[in-house]
């Protein structure tokens, strides 16, 4: 009876100091000190939660680092990147912690159209994008209603083909969102290896042919699971089954 | 003491006399005159005659025959044997020249038939029989000779076939050079012959000491018909107490038949030919980064390890390893080339975690059985703990400004944040699909409102009928607005202009035609009650009254309106259109 209610002011305590805010502060206090587990543990602790942000997940995977745990540091700062693609640190230190992963992939180099296309995407979030897209499907709504109810010489064709370019450029935008979306959040999951090793099989199976070998820290493709394994893909078009267990879907 | 000493003597002598019985016949020469004698001895070694049959002589005449007997003590090898020899010798004489044969004689050992072998002389017609003592310039050549042999005829590429050289001689050697020739399309291996052990062999019927003076290990590098020419070998022959002779002799040439190999030779094969073992040890199978683990795989077996190419070890990512220590050792003896070859690779893990190393292969044909053969290492699992070097000894394809980065440290963490919850886009979301669709929804209701409400005003006088009802209460608010200005006239004037425009708005009474018979028939058409139509008229009445004779109270003034709004709400309702 002691024991229970000890553990329920304790996890009263926990409730009361779970503010993503307090643990925020407390984790990066702990990182200051270079307290890397405990900071760690306070970053978790707020991502049990459902609350979310680049930063969190940036100053996790900066601990991670810091521990020398490549395969968590990458994961977080791939999700740190999909919160904000443009942020310059985060951006460098996950270049940094992709240089020490052991397996070297050749990204493929992007068309120069579509690295132009990518950066254009990404000077705004998404969700800028789309409330952009539904500011313009209000002003459809407004030039649409000038159009119905106003007689007027000027104002008739004004607002009939102003209401025009508007709707057009509102589905534009919605596209363009969702272009926008699919940069962080591929169609096809991504994953990183977190095992120091795995061998990637030929076929679901644990006594299967082992195909290559690909080391903690690496991204990589999720394209099927049957049962327990993961059909994953490398940038290089190499295929092979997995065990869940060794990624972490990003 | 004196029975074990006994014992020990038996058993040795038993052991001594425990030869096999030999039976041969030999001359003291093949060539002679046509009046020659030959001395032929038929001998019997260590055996007991139990019938004896001597040659037919057929073309011989016996001179003399005798029989002795002796013991000798000689020394084979590290042996002393004791051999009892039997002798029973024949001088004989040709009856005529040519080609002879002495035929064989027969004898019967502890039930065994044996024979010699038949011996071919050869007499000449010239009537002098040779001096039989030698003299320098007439060396007797022929009784020595040196024979190249193989051991096989017929052989796969690479696969060893010894090749040895057998001194014949009847004569004293002081020394000899080795035979030389040119061994075109082999690798050879020479066998050092120190001490040659010499045998006694006796061929057509002369016996000789021979030796075999030279082996070589040949391995043939190409197929089809190989040839080995003839040898040349010196031999100085003792001539007498003091000087030597030098002859110069040839050895028979050979020629061998070099059969490709096969072609489905798997990829390890790396030309080993002939029959190999695998024997692998490791030095653990758990080491911490950087901890060296030592592989040591040694191969063993008859073949030529210096043309075998080394094995291909095959790493995964995270391993170094430093080029494999090798040692051989190779044997000769027996006349085959066996040995083994040992390899000692060190191996560095450079990253944790739990690595496989893949079997190493080696083939080899082996002509035994014609096929080639692959041997295996098991395959050993390594888990290597500890934590790898920072960006370690495996950075392979990244560009200097990569190097440069990797001397830089990760950038501090931020103080900042803002939060959101759930997905944290609204994309997809019913929030987003109201937003976007919504404003579209509302301008297609408003589109649809806009165009029924213009089907509608298409017809002015459907829409006077629409709004009858709205413009008599406006009238009626005018008339309140009148009596409000005391202007008593505009007061009944309104609430008559009421009346008369709802029926003729409501009911579609030409302007012309409204009178108040023609409301009556609209009225009764529409099926309203006749006492309404009655109120209708009265309301009408009382205002027609007013104008003249007008009607006093403010509260009858109230009742008048609140009757002309009465009459007209009930006829609306009541209308049928």
């Amino acid at each position: 009876m002691k024991w229970l209610l000890t553990i329920g002011a304790i996890m009263a305590l926990v409730v009361a100091v779970a503010q993503p805010n307090d643990l925020f502060e407390q984790g990066n206090t702990a990182y200051a000190n270079e307290e890397w587990a405990t900071a760690i543990e306070h970053y978790e602790a707020i991502l049990d939660t459902d609350y979310r942000s680049a930063s969190i997940h940036f100053n996790l995977a900066n601990a991670y680092y810091q521990i020398g745990d490549l395969g968590q540091a990458i994961l977080h700062y791939e999700r740190a990147w999909q919160l904000d693609p443009t942020d310059e640190d985060i951006i460098f230190n996950k270049k940094l912690a992709n240089l020490q992963i052991i397996d070297k992939v050749e990204p493929k180099e992007p068309t120069f159209i579509g690295a132009w296309w990518q950066s254009f995407l990404l000077t705004a979030s998404t969700n800028v994008w789309a409330f952009t897209a539904v500011l313009f499907f209000f002003l459809t709504l407004g030039l649409g209603t000038v159009f119905l109810l106003v007689k007027h010489p000027f104002w008739r064709p004004f607002s009939f083909f102003g209401g025009l370019s508007t709707l057009v450029i509102a589905l534009l935008l919605t596209f363009i969102a969702h272009q926008r979306y699919g940069v962080t959040y591929p169609g096809t999951p991504e994953a990183i290896i977190m095992a120091p090793n795995v061998y990637v099989k030929s076929a679901p199976k644990a006594g299967s042919t082992d195909l290559f070998i690909l080391h903690e820290g690496l991204k990589v493709t999720v394209q099927e699971q049957e049962g327990d394994w993961l059909r994953i893909g490398v940038e290089n078009d190499k295929q092979g089954w997995v065990k869940a267990a060794d990624l972490a879907i990003i | 003491m004196k029975v074990w000493w006994t014992i020990v003597f038996l058993s040795l002598a038993a052991w001594m006399w425990a030869q096999e019985a030999t039976f041969y016949a030999e001359v003291d020469k093949n060539a002679v005159a046509k009046d020659g004698v030959i001395r032929l001895d038929i001998v019997i070694e260590n055996g007991d005659m139990q019938s004896y049959e001597a040659p037919a002589f057929t073309d011989f005449d016996v001179l003399r025959t005798s029989q002795g007997q002796s013991t000798n003590i000689t020394i084979r090898g590290n042996q002393q044997v004791m051999v009892r020899r039997i002798t029973r010798s024949y001088l004989i004489r040709p009856r005529k020249t040519g080609q002879l044969t002495i035929e064989p004689a027969k004898v019967r050992i502890e039930g065994q038939l044996l024979e010699t072998d038949p011996i071919t002389v050869t007499v000449s017609g010239s009537g002098s029989n040779p001096s039989p003592s030698p003299s320098p310039n007439n060396l007797p050549k022929k009784n020595i000779f040196v024979r190249a042999f193989v051991n096989k005829t017929s052989a796969y590429v690479g696969e060893q076939v010894l090749l040895s050289y057998k001194l014949y001689t009847g004569q004293n050697i002081a020394s000899y050079n080795e035979p030389t020739t040119t061994y075109a399309g082999f690798w050879k291996e020479d066998i050092a012959i120190k001490n040659p052990s010499v045998k006694r062999e006796v061929i057509n019927g002369i016996a000789y000491r021979t030796a075999i003076v030279k082996q070589v290990i040949l391995f043939p590098q190409q197929s089809g018909t190989l040839d080995i020419p003839a040898a040349d070998m010196t031999v100085d022959v003792e001539y007498n107490f003091f000087s030597t002779r030098r002859i110069e002799l040839k050895t028979n040439a050979l020629s061998l038949d070099i059969q490709p190999l096969p072609n489905n030779a798997p990829a390890s094969f790396t030309g080993a030919v002939g029959d190999l073992s695998l024997t692998t040890t490791i030095s653990g199978d758990s080491a911490a980064v950087d901890e060296p683990i030592t592989l040591r795989m040694t191969l063993k077996g008859r073949t030529n390890f210096d043309l075998l190419g080394d094995p291909v070890l095959t790493l995964p990512n995270g391993f170094e390893v430093y080029d494999p220590k090798i040692s051989a050792n190779t044997s000769k003896s027996g006349g085959v080339l066996s040995g083994s070859k040992t390899y000692e690779y060190l191996i560095i893990p450079r990253q944790p975690g739990t690595y496989k190393l893949d079997p190493i292969s080696v083939s080899y044909f082996d002509p035994k059985t014609e096929a080639y053969q692959t041997l295996n290492t098991p395959e050993y699992t390594f888990t290597i703990t500890g934590s790898g070097a920072q960006g370690g000894g495996n950075v392979i394809g990244i560009n200097k400004e990569d190097i440069e980065l990797l001397g830089e440290d990760i950038r501090y963490i931020k103080t900042e944040t803002d939060w959101t919850r759930g997905s944290g886009t609204i994309l997809g979301t019913p929030l987003f699909w109201t937003l976007s669709a919504g404003p579209l929804a509302a301008w297609f209701i408003l589109f649809l409102f806009v165009r029924w409400r213009d089907n509608r005003e298409v017809d002015p006088l459907a829409q006077k009928q629409r709004k009858a009802l709205a413009a008599a209460q406006k009238q009626l608010r005018l008339a309140e607005k009148a009596r409000k200005e005391g202007d008593n006239k505009g007061f009944f004037d309104h609430i008559r202009l009421a009346l008369w425009h709802y029926a003729r708005d409501r009911f579609v009474i030409p302007q012309h035609e409204l009178n108040k018979d023609t409301i009556t028939a609209a009225l009764q058409e529409q099926e309203v009650a006749t006492s309404l139509i009655e109120q209708y008229h009265q309301v009408l009445d009382t205002c027609d009254m007013a104008l003249y004779a007008p009607i006093g109270g403010s509260e009858a003034k109230d009742q008048l309106v609140a009757d002309a709004k009465q009459v007209l709400q009930d006829i609306q309702t009541a209308a049928k259109a």
